[in-house]
């Protein structure tokens, strides 16, 4: 590594343009960066409840539908229904629109006294009160449309929009997310009518959140980056301190965006923090090398020495590479663990994560360095003195309590963990699309509205597969099916049921001169199917796709809920299939299906994608800790400042009520990640300082002092950049950022407080005592030794803010 | 004197040619389509074949009886033949002349007849592309026809025709903004039509093949191909033992005779 910079030397010219040309492609790439808010995007493509969802979909046509409810004092009035006749007609005429079911436009099949009418039910809209009372009682009366159409109190109407047929997801976001939905709004801004109007449904939250997440990631980037400018200018004081380390963090964040972006990886609500996160994590690292250098430049005697800027980077680099290195490996390593996540945008928030501080590491060590040596050497400021005070005056008092209360602070520690670990009960797992929206947002406030005050929106389907056809023809089968409604509208999330058998019912009570004893299946195959070929002759060939396959081989159960909970689903898709598999023949087989069914099933992996990321962390962090310091009991001991947070952080989730979702569960591994370097910051001078000092006192204070006030520094950096997710229109990413930041403040404290105690009573010095210690002192001790007496003797600097 | 006669050729020339681009006026294509189907007694049967967008089907054969009152009203009478379970299924439809049509079911699972109220002119017909607008006579007073070219369909020579709703009420009650109609020069028949919904967008595209030319003179095509564009779904209607002017018993279009 020593030929390195001597090469980037020699090359800075071709570096520089090598990674500008290559910004400027991965640059060229940003206009198509792409927002994913499919609820398919969770879950691997070839996961088996995607496939059966797409095969569903190809059968009985998409589900995702908007919502739109009427509300007034009397939603079936004249006045009501000519509003919503006017409206369906402006709405039906959107381009991407392919249909808008209403109470008016819906298909009813009756029998009014002399013939069978199977046409709507408002086919005109009468004026006649007596007409619109009795067909008022005739809409609240029918099974069909009460909860889908109507509400039960007759207040309440809604319209169904369902778009046309997209073959990609990508057709759907664009003609439907972003422009349908936006006429759709346009229509009832300036409809004006006397009802009020909620707009809801999962298309709706998708666009919505695909707008809010385009909004977070261009808030955060720039107050990142404003933050970042913030501190390399108090930092440094020059131009070089602030341009390079920023072009530095621009090159990371344009190689790793841009690599997501030819990889076709979409922007998830989870992945929306990773830019923010990239510029906080791989500031500190730039901040770290200037820091060094402008050490290693103020330390020249006469910068106008030709070499003197020369000197200063290679030693700057000679004392950082090795530190740095095993810093991105460790937090590599922590964000790695996601990558085994089959939840995808926990997957990709890892993998990403992992890959631009990869990229950092390159960029730091040849770009930053490149344009360092074209540069002739300037006089670094010195940071005044009493800019340093306060984190003195702690440094202090750590090493004071650690000295002389090192049982209080373990008792202290062991009873406050006690106490935030109870919460810990508490803690659920929850993923709830809803939730991710602050409570006061309009979109949540809407569709919360819908669910309350009418139906729910969220809709799934039983499709029930036999392999024979005409099977669900078959009087036995619908009676079958209904049963199978009864229980599913017996579960008290679910508001109404809809299947074939709902109209085979209708049809029969119809045939037979309206007589309500007649609402249920007829006896004989042949009867169903000449209803069947009734009903077809008045409607469109697709008239039951929803519900029934075209040769009535497999059939739909649709449910509605109003809830958003996907454990709830979880739990209602399990036992309908139970119930389901129960009342079929064991050659029928029901699976419960939905596009929210698919987010449920990501659900089910949020407990394990959390131990099984957090112990491969663990491992591997542990292993890079046991490569550095060759020393099972200092290992051991150095787990403690890491764990001891982590698992504090579920015990206060647990307190404050915050739930275990998709944002919250990669916490943990994110903050492992960096929390460690300081433990290794530490732990590092910890051992330098014990060679040179007798008293365990000495030891610790100058460990603190050379070393707890640059994580003092970094931590607030990092803390105070995390800040930016509370901005977040989300609230998933609200508790990320408080959450993360209150994890980064107590692994600060357990390296500052109680790991010093620990190593002082449980490492004996003869354990750190070892042949390669005496002889070779390990390269990253020497390093930090290195750098610890030159800070010792620049005191006081700001170089040593990055640790 | 020459000069008289050349003069004299071209008028006659000029009035012949105008006469000639009067009498085909796109009404009067349509009338000579109209008149081709227009007759008092058609019988014959139809395989209906119906092919989803998943491409699965579904199989029917009917029977089919057509009669044209006096007053050329149409009344329809129709009987499946398969599938088992529907088979027995007869549907009368009878035109009127200012009101909707009078249409009857009658199922033999359940041996009774049911009068059923006017379907829309929108709807399908027994699941099919066809609509119950396609079913009924062209109503010539109540849509514009323009001759817009003439293209070659299948080796023949066709007027291209826009038809477009003229009044207020076929605007309202139809399902079509526009429809576009290849009707065959030497025979009249229609052999290909696209129709367009009421946001203009394509909607159907139908085409008719195997014409001939029946005992009776009348012409028909045996092959109907429809496509619904939109939703993917297609029919095809293969017609045979058609038998036009072979009387049929009026009882035939009684409700009594659907029992």
């Amino acid at each position: 590594m020593k030929s390195l910079m001597p090469w980037v030397e020699k090359n800075a010219k071709l570096i520089i343009a090598v990674f500008i040309l290559i910004s400027g492609a991965m640059a060229t790439t940003l206009p198509d960066l792409r927002i994913n808010t499919s609820t398919k995007s969770l879950v691997e493509e070839d996961a088996p409840y995607t496939q059966f969802y797409e095969k569903a979909k190809q059968i009985f046509g998409n589900e995702e539908i908007a919502l739109i409810t009427y509300s007034s004092d009397d939603a079936l009035s004249e006045k009501s229904l000519l509003e919503i006749n006017r409206l369906t007609h402006e709405l039906e005429n959107i381009k991407y629109v392919d249909k808008v079911r209403t109470i008016i436009n819906a298909k009813d099949i009756r029998f009014n006294g002399t013939e069978l009418e199977s046409s709507p039910l408002y086919a005109e809209i009468p004026s006649d009160p007596a007409i619109l009372a009795e067909k008022r009682a005739q809409a609240l009366a029918n099974p069909i449309f009460r909860n889908t159409f109507i509400s039960e109190d007759g207040k309440t109407a809604a319209m169904a929009v369902y778009f046309k047929h997209y073959t990609t997801e990508e057709d759907f976001k664009k003609k439907i997310l972003e422009t349908t939905v936006e006429e759709i709004e346009t229509i009832l801004a300036r409809s004006h009518l006397n009802g009020e109007l909620h707009l809801g449904g999962l298309p709706i939250v998708r666009r919505y959140a695909a707008s809010y997440m385009l909004h977070d990631v261009f808030t955060y980037v720039p107050c990142t980056l404003a933050l970042v400018i913030l501190v390399l200018a108090l930092n440094f004081r020059n131009l070089r301190g602030v341009i390079f380390p920023l072009m530095t963090v621009f090159i990371t964040i344009l190689w790793t965006v841009g690599t997501m972006i030819l990889l076709d990886v979409g922007i998830t609500i989870i992945t929306t923090v990773l830019m923010p996160l990239l510029v906080v994590i791989t500031a500190s690292y730039n901040i770290h090398f200037m820091s060094q250098y402008e050490t290693d430049l103020e330390h020249h005697t006469n910068l106008k020495t030709p070499g003197a800027n020369r000197e200063a980077i290679s030693s700057a680099f000679q004392h950082v590479y090795k530190p740095f290195f095993f810093i991105a490996v460790t937090t590599m390593a922590g964000f790695l663990s996601l990558g085994i996540a089959k939840i995808v945008p926990i997957h990709d928030m890892g993998v990403y994560m992992a890959l631009g501080i990869a990229i950092n590491y390159i960029a730091v060590n040849t770009f930053l360095p490149a344009c360092l040596f074209l540069l002739s050497s300037p006089r670094p400021v010195v940071a005044k003195a009493n800019k340093r005070q306060i984190l003195d005056r702690l440094v202090h008092i750590f090493s004071g309590m650690v000295h002389r209360r090192p049982y209080t602070i373990l008792v202290v520690t062991v009873l406050f963990s006690i106490g935030i670990l109870l919460g810990f009960r508490e803690l659920k797992v929850e993923m709830d699309n809803m939730s991710y929206f602050r409570k006061n947002d309009p979109v949540r406030l809407a569709n919360e509205w819908i669910c309350k005050e009418f139906s729910g929106i969220n809709q799934m389907s039983v499709v029930i597969e036999s392999d024979r056809e005409n099977y669900f023809k078959h009087p036995d089968m619908l009676k079958k099916m209904i049963a199978l409604q009864h229980y599913i509208e017996s579960l008290p999330e679910v508001d109404s049921t809809l299947s074939i058998a709902d109209f085979i019912t209708r049809m029969n009570q119809a045939i037979n001169d309206g007589d309500p004893n007649q609402a249920v299946i007829p006896e004989d195959l042949n009867t169903v199917s000449q209803y069947l070929l009734f009903y077809e002759n008045s409607g469109n060939p697709d008239n039951f796709k929803q519900l029934v396959d075209y040769d009535f081989k497999n059939a739909v159960v649709l449910f509605r809920s109003n809830s958003w909970s996907m454990r709830v689903w979880r739990e209602i898709a399990r036992q309908i299939e139970i119930r389901a598999n129960e009342i079929f023949p064991e050659d029928v087989h029901a699976t419960v299906s939905g596009s929210l069914i698919i987010t449920a099933t990501a659900f089910d992996q949020i407990v394990t994608t959390q131990i099984n990321s957090l112990l491969l962390a663990f491992a591997t962090i542990t292993t890079i800790m046991f490569i550095l310091f060759r020393n099972i009991r200092l290992t051991l001991l150095s787990v403690v400042p890491n764990i001891l947070p982590i698992l504090l952080n579920f015990g206060f989730m647990g307190w404050l009520g915050i739930r275990l979702d998709l944002a919250t569960s990669i916490i943990a591994c994110v903050a492992l990640g960096i929390g460690v370097d300081d433990t290794i910051h530490f732990t590092c001078r910890f051992l330098d300082e014990r060679k040179r000092h007798a008293s365990n006192k000495e030891v610790i204070h100058q460990t603190l002092l050379h070393t707890g006030k640059p994580m003092m520094r970094t931590t607030i950096a990092i803390v105070v950049g995390f800040q930016v997710f509370l901005i977040s229109h989300f609230s998933a990413i609200f508790n990320f950022g408080l959450l993360t930041s209150w994890i980064m403040i107590i692994c600060l404290l357990a390296d500052l407080l109680l790991y010093p105690v620990l190593l002082t009573k449980l490492l004996p010095r003869a354990a750190t005592t070892t042949p390669s210690d005496v002889v070779i002192p390990h390269p990253l001790q020497r390093t930090i030794a290195i750098e610890n007496n030159e800070a010792s003797a620049s005191e006081p600097r700001v170089s040593s803010i990055s640790k | 004197m020459a000069k008289i006669i050349v003069t004299a050729i071209l008028c006659v020339g000029l009035y012949t040619g105008l006469a000639y681009c009067e009498a085909f006026s796109g009404l009067d294509i349509m009338k000579r389509n109209d008149a081709t189907q227009v007759v008092n007694f058609e019988q014959g049967t139809i395989s209906m074949t119906l092919t989803n967008s998943n491409n699965r089907v579904r199989h029917r054969k009917v029977a089919q009886k057509i009669m044209h009152t006096q007053k050329g009203l149409r009344y329809r009478f129709i009987n499946f033949l398969s599938p088992g379970d529907v088979k027995g299924t007869k549907l009368l439809s009878l035109e009127n002349k200012d009101d909707d049509d009078t249409q009857w079911i009658f199922l033999p699972a359940i041996k009774r007849a049911r009068q059923i109220s006017a379907a829309n002119n929108t709807d399908s017909f027994v699941g099919t592309e066809m609509s119950f607008e396609d079913l009924r006579r062209e109503k010539l007073n109540e849509h514009t026809y323009t001759v817009i070219g003439e293209e070659t369909i299948d080796g023949q020579p066709c007027y291209k025709i826009e038809a477009i709703p003229a009044t207020p009420e076929r605007k309202k009650i139809s399902g079509y903004s526009k429809r576009i109609l290849w009707i065959r020069k030497d025979n009249f028949v229609g052999v290909q039509s696209h129709f367009f919904d009421k946001k203009g967008d394509l909607m159907k595209v139908f085409q008719a093949s195997d014409v001939r030319q029946l005992p009776s003179g009348h012409h028909r095509a045996f092959n109907f191909h429809l496509k619904n564009v939109k939703i993917n779904h297609t029919t095809d209607l293969l017609f045979s033992e058609i038998v036009i002017g072979q009387k049929i018993n009026k009882r035939t279009f009684s409700v009594r005779n659907l029992k």
